[in-house]
Formats: C-alpha cells, sequence, structure tokens
C-alpha cells in the first residue's frame, strides 16, 4: 500500500527514487526508476536525514523541517510526514517541484495513516 | 564631532580595517566604526580614506592616529553607509575637509550644483556642492579648531571640528595615551602591508583585542571577528608603516570581499524576504551582513556544509549547488561562492524557486570576478 502511494511521485516527470525514511536514517520503503541505491547512495541518504536533524536542533524547539539538496543535474527533497518519519524525493533537475510538493501535500495524510 | 549624515546602511561588517580602503573603490560615503564601547568613522570617496575619527568616551582620535587606532585591531566591526552626492557634500563640510572633485552619481534626484550657504564666518572658502531644492536642513553651529592637522588626510583645510563632550560613564575603557595631534608620522615608507613592523613610534595605548595576527597571514583578508576582550588592555605599539590607502589600493586584490560583491549582495539584502546573508568558509565569516545573530547563523551554516561534505563524495553526482532546510520561521540556504560558502537566511514568503533564481543571478553577476 504504501509502495502505492509512493509510486504516484514516481510516476512524476524527471523523479527517480522515492524513500520513506526515519529520523534516524534507517529506510522504511523505498521505490526507484533508473537510479541504483547502492550501499553509497542510502549512507548519503542516512546522512542527509542526520545531519539535517542536528542542524534543526541547534533551533530552540527543533521544529519540523523540510531540506532541499541541488546537484548539478539531481536534487533532493526532503519533507516531514509525521515526527519521526520522512519523505525523500530523488529528481533530476528538470522536475517540477511545484508538482511534487503538491502530490506531497495532496498524499501526506494517506501516508501518514500507513505508518 | 558633529554627526555626519546616516546615509543608507549596506550592513554590517567584520574585517581588518585594511580591507576597507581596498575594498570601497567605488564607494562613496561613510564606513562606521565600532570597537568596544568606543565608536568612529571612515570617510571615504571611491576607495580613499579622506577622514578617520574615533572617540571613546572623552578620548578622541583623528586622522591617522584613528586609523592607526583601527589598524591596531586585527578586525574591527563596521557598517557600509553609502551617501548621495548631497550627504557627502555635507560629510565633507562637516569634516572640514575640501574637495575639488565633485561627486556626480547617477541620481536624478540631483538637480544640479548649487552653492549651498552656510551662516559660519569662520569657514573659508567652500567647494560647490550638488545640493536638492528639497534639503533645508540647517548646519548646526561648529567649532572649526585652529590647530592644523600634522598629518594631512587629503585636503584637510583646518583641525576636525572639535566638540566639548563628555559622557561621564565612558572614562573606564577609553583609549588614554595620545590624541591626534600628538602623533606624527614620518613620510610614507613603501613596505608591504602585510608585514606588521613594531616600532617605538606612535604609541597609542587602548582597548585593543589581544589576538594578534599572525606574520605569515594577510591583512588584507577578512576573518572572522574574535570575541570581545574586556580586559584592561596594555600599551600597543602601532608601526608608522601602516601603509596609507593610496599604497593599499594597488596592493593586489583578494577576490572575495570586493565592493562589487558588497553591491550584489547589498541588492539581494535589500530584496523582499532575505534577512541575513554571510559569506563563510571553514575557519572564518568572511561577510556579514544583516541584523541576525551572524555568528549563530554562521554555526548554522557550517553545520548544514558538513552535512553537504559528508554526502557528497558518497552520491557522486557532482559538487552540490546549494542545500537549503526550511524551518516554520524561515529558510537558511548555503551554496558553494568562489572559494567560500555564502549563507541567506530568508523569510517563508521565499520558495525554493526563488532562491534557486537568486543564486543563480549571483553566480552570474559575480563570475567576471572568478577571472581575475
Amino acid at each position: 500500500m504504501l509502495k502505492k502511494i509512493l509510486n504516484k511521485f514516481l510516476i512524476l516527470h524527471d523523479v527517480r527514487g522515492v524513500i520513506v525514511i526515519r529520523g534516524d536514517g534507517s529506510i522504511v520503503e523505498s521505490i526507484k526508476s533508473g537510479m541504483e541505491y547502492n550501499d553509497a547512495f542510502m549512507a548519503a541518504v542516512s546522512t542527509l536525514m542526520v545531519g539535517s536533524k542536528a542542524t534543526v536542533d541547534n533551533f530552540s524547539n527543533a521544529p519540523p523541517f523540510m531540506v532541499f539538496m541541488e546537484f548539478p543535474d539531481y536534487f533532493l527533497l526532503l519533507a516531514p510526514l509525521r515526527e519521526e518519519f520522512f519523505l525523500l524525493v530523488i529528481a533530476q533537475n528538470t522536475a517540477n517541484i511545484g508538482q511534487i510538493n503538491q502530490e506531497m501535500k495532496k498524499n501526506r495524510e494517506d501516508l501518514v495513516a500507513l505508518l | 564631532m558633529k554627526e555626519l549624515p546616516e546615509g543608507k546602511s549596506l550592513g554590517w561588517m567584520q574585517a581588518p580595517a585594511s580591507w576597507i580602503s581596498s575594498h570601497t573603490v567605488r564607494f562613496i560615503g561613510v564606513v562606521r566604526v565600532v570597537i568596544q564601547d568606543g565608536a568612529g568613522f571612515i570617510l571615504i570617496k571611491k576607495g580613499k580614506p579622506l577622514f578617520h575619527y574615533f572617540k571613546q568616551g572623552t578620548i578622541e582620535l583623528k586622522g591617522h592616529a584613528a586609523l592607526d587606532y583601527f589598524n591596531s585591531h586585527p578586525v574591527i566591526e563596521f557598517n557600509l553607509c553609502k551617501y548621495t552626492p548631497d550627504e557627502f557634500a555635507w560629510a565633507m563640510k562637516l569634516c572640514n575637509i575640501e574637495d575639488h572633485e565633485p561627486v556626480v552619481l547617477q541620481e536624478p534626484a540631483v538637480s544640479g550644483p548649487v552653492s549651498r550657504e552656510h551662516s559660519l564666518p569662520s569657514r573659508t572658502a567652500e567647494a560647490p556642492v550638488a545640493k536638492t531644492a528639497t534639503d533645508t536642513r540647517i548646519p548646526d553651529p561648529v567649532v572649526v579648531s585652529p590647530k592644523v592637522h600634522p598629518v594631512d588626510e587629503r585636503a584637510v583645510v583646518s583641525g576636525p571640528v572639535a566638540r566639548e563632550h563628555n559622557p561621564p560613564s565612558r572614562t573606564a575603557e577609553a583609549p588614554v595615551a595620545k590624541t591626534a595631534t600628538d602623533i606624527r608620522i614620518s613620510d610614507p615608507v613603501m613596505v608591504s602591508p602585510k608585514v606588521q613592523i613594531v616600532e617605538e613610534r606612535a604609541t597609542v595605548s587602548g582597548p585593543v583585542a589581544r589576538e594578534h595576527i599572525p606574520a605569515s597571514r594577510t591583512t588584507d583578508a577578512p576573518i572572522a571577528k574574535p570575541d570581545r576582550d574586556n580586559r584592561i588592555p596594555d600599551q600597543v605599539l602601532v608601526s608608522p608603516q601602516v601603509p596609507t590607502a593610496d599604497k593599499r589600493a594597488v596592493e593586489p586584490q583578494p577576490v572575495v570581499g570586493d565592493d562589487l560583491e558588497v553591491a550584489i549582495f547589498s541588492q539581494i539584502r535589500d530584496q523582499d524576504g532575505i534577512v541575513a546573508i554571510a559569506v563563510f568558509n571553514d575557519h572564518r565569516t568572511v561577510i556579514m551582513m544583516g541584523d541576525e545573530d551572524g555568528e549563530v547563523l554562521v554555526k548554522i551554516a557550517r553545520k548544514m556544509l558538513e552535512t553537504a561534505k559528508k554526502m557528497t563524495p558518497r552520491l557522486k553526482w557532482g559538487p552540490f549547488v546549494h542545500m537549503t532546510i526550511q524551518i516554520p520561521s524561515g529558510n537558511i540556504i548555503i551554496a558553494p561562492y568562489h572559494d567560500n560558502y555564502l549563507c541567506l537566511l530568508t523569510t517563508r514568503t521565499i520558495n525554493i524557486g526563488h532562491i534557486r533564481r537568486i543564486l543563480r543571478d549571483l553566480q552570474q553577476k559575480s563570475a567576471p570576478q572568478c577571472v581575475s
């Protein structure tokens, strides 16, 4: 069921991967298209999650946060779902961020219900 | 000293005093300096410091004495305030400086140069200054010191304006030794500004940061502001070989921190939603603009950078272009910028698309500097 919702993101133009991740960096569910989730990649994803959380902990009440990280050809979008759960979208730079955000809003409740 | 026109603030920064004149080639205005409990300014016209002034408690330093005092600190905190031709002319007048090159800026509001009437009979010939018709400010009467300043800082026609002012609360930490008139600086000696030679001349005592610049470090590079040292200072010897502004201007300039960058950053900061801008690296804050606590901002930015640096080699997607963390109160963005990193603090009104556009514009605007 979770994969089915994640697939709604994957079918968006130039989205290459979608991952549900915990705050400690562990992966709950993931799907991909046209890219490899090797160990190095997973380690990078965990680093992003843990590092971002550590950064936000510098603020007084550790507010909910969203991370956008851009590379020459790809970007990563990490958005909060529920307390310790986040959604990570991996896409090419040509993907439509607005569309991804909209899909997040539409499916957030369903995703949270499944966690 | 009479209050100078306020000008348009371009933001607060921390850098060595030598950085100011070498990075303000197109800047016309005043640089307001704050050192511990004292404050002062440097009046600048296109990279040339015309007048230095510093006051702490009852002690006033003017001209080279003030410059030496600024230079005795590895880093000073200052605010660049841009002047219109009118404001600049007014500031020149307040500092008793005659300038034969009227400032011409592309400001349609200025109708044309008109002679400014001044009520003081003691004032000598005044250069024509551009003045808007709407400006009806009347200058306060000033007392012109008859003492000619021993160190001529570009066409100072008489001693700087002196005004008695004795706030009782500021006597404890005031710089105590010499006033401007005590210091005579020999003819400029052509030495590199990067070498700090201490000699037994031009002694200035006063509150001075204890962190001395090591000989190997260039004084041109802006460095992070050290913690303020409120201990009672020892006497500090200031080298008379501190280079003049004109000499510094011909020194090779570092790429980052150019006045063009300051102008670009100011433009960005003026955009709606931008709260603060910082340029930093692993060791120091190079530029900081904005009212936010710069050290906290840069600390967070460094944390983000640490994450980005750990991730980048693992992903093999090339160098990271930018990273944004959005929290309910705003966005923090970091991006590589020349050899340093840029950090922007924005409100939530700015979205990712807007951030990407700002960064792209910035890269384009500052691209010619990469070549130099």
